[in-house]
């Protein structure tokens, strides 16, 4: 024995070093989010756990019955009657009809379990596979021995299978018997947890912690056996399991722990004031095993640890004056970890003596070992044949005996059939899989010849532990993915059986197929959207650049998506849809009147639209201010800087959406966007083939239809989200009577960004056939579909488009008005930049020299913030310019900063303006930013000390007086 | 048809029907003086086609609403505000309808609010009450109604008392509110009939009452009229800005003020005014300028003085707001406001009722 004594203090600060920093390392890990280093936070690969590794998901606890598939993932749903072997049958919720897998394409079959059950029986057999059976023992010879359970009948199994017979007595001295799945323990972290593997649960990720309160007597026996996987290359298994743990992690505990020092497995305590440690077992390399018994007595601060062959392995004692909480912690730091086994129960507080190590142990309810072996048990008189050494044999009362463990054999030793049931009483059982009908699932048990039928109320789980079927392996990287109830699988859409309607989904595995509901609600994705691979892509994806937007838009536009066709015609709908046209001819009050490959509708509701695409736009390269669809009299905010940056693509797009308060009550109702990328807000009269009717300030316009490249339907903030689908407007009939198709309604999008919904009908030869009342009969290729949306999801879907998220708002009031009664704040100081030194900036001027605002100090400076575009700063910006003017014997100084314009553009608006200011540029609106400048004009007066002493915003006729007002109080009435 | 220009306060002693309907306006039309006529719109000065479909269906729910808060004494004491000035709006909206105010559908409303503004009328001093706002509109009212409801049966069967007639009540009205300007030192108007200053909107509310009642034939010295209008013009910016009230606010974006002012200089017969032309510039250039608070005050004066100022204008400007009415009508007719759904809903029906031209007041 291996025993490692040191001072406490030593061992203290070993102990805490050693534990913290592995805890550190993995619980900084799990605090990091996972985009912060575009990493999960992984840190080592993950092992493979024979005899697959976890499939995705499967740490995932369940609410529903589900069907998880060799291929990946699971289907929610309900197990259906099947009467051939090896086989399950599994109806899923989205298909009429149910799917039937070879057991080798399902790893188990999982349903929700309630609050763990107590078994009941006399004894405890524990057999070879983690199977358990609780019963009373009827019989038991050299080769056979039976069981009679209360769950599931009179069993015989073969003598092999036996690994230990404990005295279970309806479990009155266990407190906890386990784990049977995760039911009694909680994820400490959500992004690493543990899952069930075969009859135990497991961790693989560094940090995956769960608590459960065990019901820890004072005076416990724990039976418990971990295991590991791994290569002898990789690192050895590092965990712990803390006794004795409370539930909140932080707060301060003494638990007793075992756990992972150097490659050893240590048993340990650390108290406040003491600590010991000591070596339980060295552990090998690669995959490993640890079954022990250990006796712990929280109130005399003792832990006796005794392997599996009842060899005691550690003993140590650290009194605490606290009696420690009742429960269990374990925790995986590195590899991976599986608990198979675990029993709590009351002990005495006598310690066992060490066994004798011969190959059948026989411990009595006294403790004491008793030499010999069990020969037979007779239920007559209820007592236990066993067989002394020198021939001899004692009928021993089975009261009398404790438990009965048989030789070598492994817990573990993988027995012959297909699947392991477990039911929520912890009892499991492991066979070929005969049948499963309404109520029961029949199994032969390995090792038996009876078959069981177990009612199926009361299983938790049925498990494949035959081989998977690996003939589809290669099926699941060209297969479909099925998204549904949160729950994925792999699989196809075939074509519609001859003579069937409706959409037929196979999985991968499934010797069948089945026909989706008409109600039923999933996205089917058929391939991933590709990896951004062009510099607008990312703002696209974003889905708030005005650029980004557009460019998604017409990058989707195009009948094929391969390069920029000829003409680009589509009309966007309010569902989401995005129909290419082969010829748009008219938009008028009620209508669009198109023509399109895809659907055989000819005209839609203007009322169902959100855009119509007439033709390419192109990024412009510079404004034109003679340009008709330019409808501002000084020319395009958009125009020179589009592109720059996702902000000023935002703030771009958030000023095109901004209706200002004198025009609340006339919004504009369409943004039109011409071929050279000109923005024009107004509102539709019409197209026809002269052209685009658009009302512009109460004035109609005819624009020709050459220089459009779209027009955009805008609705106020108040209306969105509430379209609920196409209008219902009458006078617009669909193209013909439609009547409701077989299959559900879809929502197909394509690789080139089309999308369309309607209610399917069928798939024949590669192309999805359905019907829409809005747009007719639809048909669609299926290769290329990205993806189908089916059913409710289409909405939540289509809400999500960039398109959608365009919304009119309305400019904020100002905060101007001053109740009655109060005294009026002094104007301009309501900012909270008041007061704060004013952000240093360095700006070139108009004329090219530079300027720096450091260079300034002793001088009073005012900062107007302007753009041409800005109807309030061109009205401001002669009474800045003249109240200003009558400080400059006072060091007072007007620069005017440009917000993201041209050189040029400024210069010919002066010019035209006559107006003569210093003019500064804040290309890219950073210097904006830093004064909080989100409405122009913004006029900022900055001191002699370079604080900032007025913020005036909006300009308005006050504007010139406070300005003075200001100025005379920070100037002083001479100069100085 | 003749107007009774008498000075001697006497209300004129026949009765003068004025004739609302298409077809009676059209018959007027040959006597019809060229301009400055009480006379309903000749058929050739008419823009447009036939009032549209919609405008008349809004029209016609504002008024059920209207009809259904008027109280049995004849005021409106449904939502809101309510006194002589509501029921004028009110009375305006009827008359505005192109019914037939004495025999049509609702010539039993219109002589029961009628009967409502001169029986809250003081006798001695002529004020209609409340305040001059009430005073200014329930004059106009009755400045409406003179010469087109027939008084003579006015108080027949309401109550055993005989009131004034329509003509005796505006005569006394017009010299309440001149009464008041004389005391005024700006020549204008304040809530107050004793107030000692004026604000452009309390003044144009009373101007246009006064104004009314001269083209009615009311006799109103031009000299008040001159004085008003100058208190208008010290108000007016160069821009075409109109202040609200002296030595308070200032020139600011206020389209009821601005359409006020053109409207009191049009009306006024003062379109020669270098104020008028810059108020109707500034009108006309702002068209789809709108306040985002007492939006239906200012719809009431943007159609008039739109309408009297430019009529290409007023046409464009119309379509925007049958538009926003559209929108804004609720499913019971009434329009929604800060004074309350009584007089949001009677302003907003007036500002529609331009596409009539029923009243006497639209005419240009």
């Amino acid at each position: 024995m291996n025993h490692v004594r040191r001072r406490p203090s030593v061992i203290r600060s070993f102990a805490r070093a050693a534990r913290r920093f592995a805890r550190c390392a993995v619980l900084i890990a799990l605090a990091m989010p996972r985009g912060a280093t575009g990493q999960p936070p992984v840190f080592v690969p993950a092992p493979k756990i024979s005899p697959s590794t976890s499939p995705p998901d499967a740490d995932r606890s369940i609410t529903v019955p589900v069907a998880r598939v060799e291929s990946g993932g699971g289907i929610p749903g309900s197990l259906c009657p099947i009467a051939e072997p090896d086989r399950i049958a599994w109806r899923s919720p989205l298909f009429e009809e149910p799917f039937v897998f070879p057991i080798g394409a399902i790893t188990a079959v999982e349903f929700p379990s309630p609050a763990p059950v107590k078994p009941s029986g006399e004894f405890c057999a524990v057999l070879t596979a983690g199977d358990l059976v609780f019963g009373s023992i009827r019989d038991f010879n050299e080769t056979r021995f039976t069981i009679d359970s209360p769950r599931l009948g009179r069993l015989a199994f073969s003598r092999e299978r036996l690994v230990r017979l404990t005295r279970w007595n309806d479990g009155s001295s266990v407190v906890f018997q386990g784990p049977n799945g995760l039911g009694a323990w909680r994820h400490e972290f959500d992004d690493s947890r543990w899952y069930e593997e075969q009859s135990g649960i497991a961790a693989q990720h560094p940090g995956a912690s769960i608590f459960g309160d065990v019901s820890l007597p004072a005076q416990a026996r724990i039976e418990l056996e971990l295991s590991w996987n791994g290569q002898p290359w990789q690192a050895k298994p590092d965990f712990v399991v803390e006794f004795g743990a409370s539930p909140d992690r932080e707060e301060r505990a003494a638990p007793f722990t075992l756990e992972v020092w150097e490659g050893k497995l240590v048993a340990q305590r650390e108290t406040e004031r003491d600590g010991d440690v000591r070596v339980v077992d060295g552990l090998e390399d690669g995959a490993g095993r640890v079954a022990l018994e250990i006796f712990l007595d929280q109130s005399q601060g003792r832990m006796l640890v005794y392997n599996a062959s009842g060899a005691k392995r550690a003993e140590l004692t650290v009194p605490d004056s606290a009696a420690g909480p009742t429960g269990m912690r374990m925790t995986n730091l590195s590899g991976n970890v599986r608990l198979n086994r675990l029993i709590i129960a009351r002990w005495n507080g006598t310690a066992p003596p060490e066994s004798p190590g011969t190959a059948s142990q026989i411990r009595r309810a006294s403790g004491q070992y008793l030499d010999g072996s069990v020969r037979g048990y007779d239920p007559a008189s209820k007592a236990w044949v066993v067989h002394r050494e020198g021939g001899r044999e004692d009928r021993v009362p089975a009261e009398d005996l404790d438990a009965i463990s048989f030789g070598p054999n492994d817990q573990q030793t993988p027995v012959e059939g297909a699947v392991s049931i477990a039911c929520q009483d912890g009892t499991r059982v492991t066979g070929a899989l005969l049948g499963v009908s309404e109520t029961e699932v029949r199994i032969r048990c390995a090792g038996s010849t009876e078959i069981v039928p177990l009612p199926l109320d009361g299983v938790r789980m049925i498990q494949r532990v035959a081989p998977a079927d690996t003939r589809s392996e290669a099926k699941v990287a060209r297969a479909a993915r099925l998204e549904h109830d949160g729950w994925s699988t792999r699989g196809d859409l075939r074509d519609t059986p001859d003579g069937a309607d409706g959409l037929a989904w196979q999985p991968i595995g499934s010797l069948t197929t089945a026909r989706m509901r008409p109600d039923g609600a999933c996205r089917i994705v058929f391939r991933e959207h590709p990896a951004a691979s062009d510099p607008y892509e990312g703002i696209a994806d974003q889905e708030t650049g005005v650029t980004g937007f557009f460019h998604r838009l017409f990058r989707s536009s195009g009948p094929t998506g391969s390069g920029p066709p000829a003409t680009r015609l589509a009309i966007h709908l309010r569902s989401g849809d995005c129909i290419p046209c082969s010829e748009i001819a008219l938009i008028d009050a009620e209508r669009v009147r198109f023509r399109s490959e895809l659907v055989e509708a000819t005209q839609v509701p203007v009322g169902d639209l959100q855009a119509v695409i007439l033709g390419p736009s192109h990024r412009p390269s510079h404004g034109d201010a003679s340009d008709p669809l330019d409808g501002r009299p000084d020319g395009n905010p958009f125009d020179d800087s589009f592109g720059a940056s996702p902000e000023a693509e935002s703030a771009k797009l958030a000023r095109l959406l901004t209706v200002p308060r004198l025009q609340r009550r006339n919004p504009p109702t369409h943004l039109i966007v011409s071929q050279a990328g000109d923005y024009l807000r107004g509102r539709l009269i019409g197209m026809d083939v002269r052209g685009v009717s658009i009302e512009l300030r109460l004035e109609t316009t005819l624009i020709p239809r050459d220089r459009i490249a779209g027009i955009y339907w805008l609705r106020p903030d108040a209306d969105g989200g509430t379209y609920a689908g196409d209008s219902q407007d009458a006078s617009v009939s669909s193209p013909s009577a439609h009547s409701k198709t077989a299959g559900p309604r879809v929502h197909a999008v394509r690789a080139d960004g089309t999308r369309m919904t309607f209610d399917s009908a069928r798939v024949h030869a590669d192309v999805l056939h359905g019907a829409s009342p809005r747009l007719g009969a639809c048909r669609i290729e299926l290769p290329l579909i990205d993806e189908l949306v089916v059913g409710a999801a289409i909405e939540e879907a289509a809400a999500r488009l960039p398109v959608q998220q365009w919304k009119l708002t309305s400019a904020p009031d100002p905060s101007t008005l001053v109740a009655e009664g109060q005294t009026p704040r002094l104007a301009g100081t309501d900012s909270d930049l008041v007061g704060r030194p004013a952000p240093s900036f360095e700006l070139a001027r108009l004329d090219g020299a530079p300027f720096r605002l450091a260079d300034e100090r002793g001088k009073i400076i005012v900062l107007d913030f302007w753009a041409t575009w800005c109807g309030p700063c061109i009205r401001a910006m002669p009474v800045v310019e003249e109240v200003v003017g009558r400080f400059a014997d006072r060091d007072v100084r007007l620069y005017a900063v440009n917000l993201q314009e041209t050189p040029e553009k400024i210069s010919a608006f002066l010019e035209r303006r006559r107006l003569n200011p210093t003019v500064l540029l804040d290309r890219d609106g950073a210097v904006a930013a830093h004064y909080d400048a989100v409405a122009i004009p913004q006029t900022v007066i900055i001191d002699r000390e370079g604080n900032i002493a007025r913020l005036f915003v909006g300009g308005g006729p006050e504007l010139g007086e406070q300005l003075r007002a200001a100025l005379e109080a920070i100037a002083g009435t001479s100069t100085p | 048809m003749c107007h009774l220009n008498r000075s001697n306060g006497e209300p004129p002693a026949t009765k003068v029907r004025r004739v609302w309907v298409w077809m009676a306006c059209c018959a007027a039309v040959a006597a019809a003086p060229a301009s400055g006529s009480a006379l309903a719109q000749a058929p050739g000065d008419r823009i447009g086609d036939a009032v549209p479909r919609d405008v008349r269906e809004m029209y016609d729910r504002g008024l059920k609403f209207l009809l259904k808060d008027q109280a049995d004494n004849g005021e409106w004491h449904g939502q809101g505000q309510s006194g002589p000035g509501v029921t004028g709006m009110a009375v305006m909206v009827l008359l505005a309808s192109g019914e037939d105010p004495n025999f049509g559908l609702y010539s039993g409303q219109i002589r029961r609010a009628l009967r409502s503004i001169i029986r809250g009328q003081d006798p001695n001093t002529g004020y209609l009450g409340n305040s001059m706002y009430h005073h200014g509109f329930g004059m106009l009212a009755l400045a409406e109604a003179y010469g087109a409801v027939d008084d003579r049966d006015l108080w027949e069967g309401a109550d055993a008392e005989k009131g004034r007639s329509i003509g005796q009540s505006l005569e006394l009205a017009v010299r309440a509110a001149l009464t008041s300007q004389k005391k005024n030192p700006f020549g204008g108007w304040r809530y107050s009939p004793d107030g000692n200053d004026a604000d452009t909107s309390v003044s144009g509310a009373v101007l246009v009452g006064l104004l009314a009642a001269r083209n009615a034939g009311i006799e109103v010295p031009d000299a008040a009229v001159d004085r008003a209008i100058g208190y208008f013009r010290s108000m007016t910016s160069q821009s075409g800005q109109v202040g609200y009230s002296g030595g308070f606010g200032g020139f600011d974006e206020s389209p009821a003020r601005i359409s006020i002012a053109t409207l009191v200089y049009a009306v006024a017969r003062r379109k020669d005014l270098a104020e008028y032309q810059a108020t109707l510039r500034h009108l006309v250039g702002e068209l789809e300028t709108q306040p985002n608070s007492y939006i239906n005050y200012a719809r009431y004066y943007q159609a008039q003085a739109l309408f009297q100022g430019d009529v290409g204008a007023w046409s464009k400007w119309n379509a925007m707001l049958v538009r926003q009415l559209k929108s804004e009508q609720k499913a019971d007719g009434s329009l929604e406001g800060e004074f309350g759904a009584d007089v949001d809903t009677a302003l907003g029906l007036l500002a529609l009722a331009l596409n009539y031209r029923f009243l006497p007041i639209y005419e240009r």
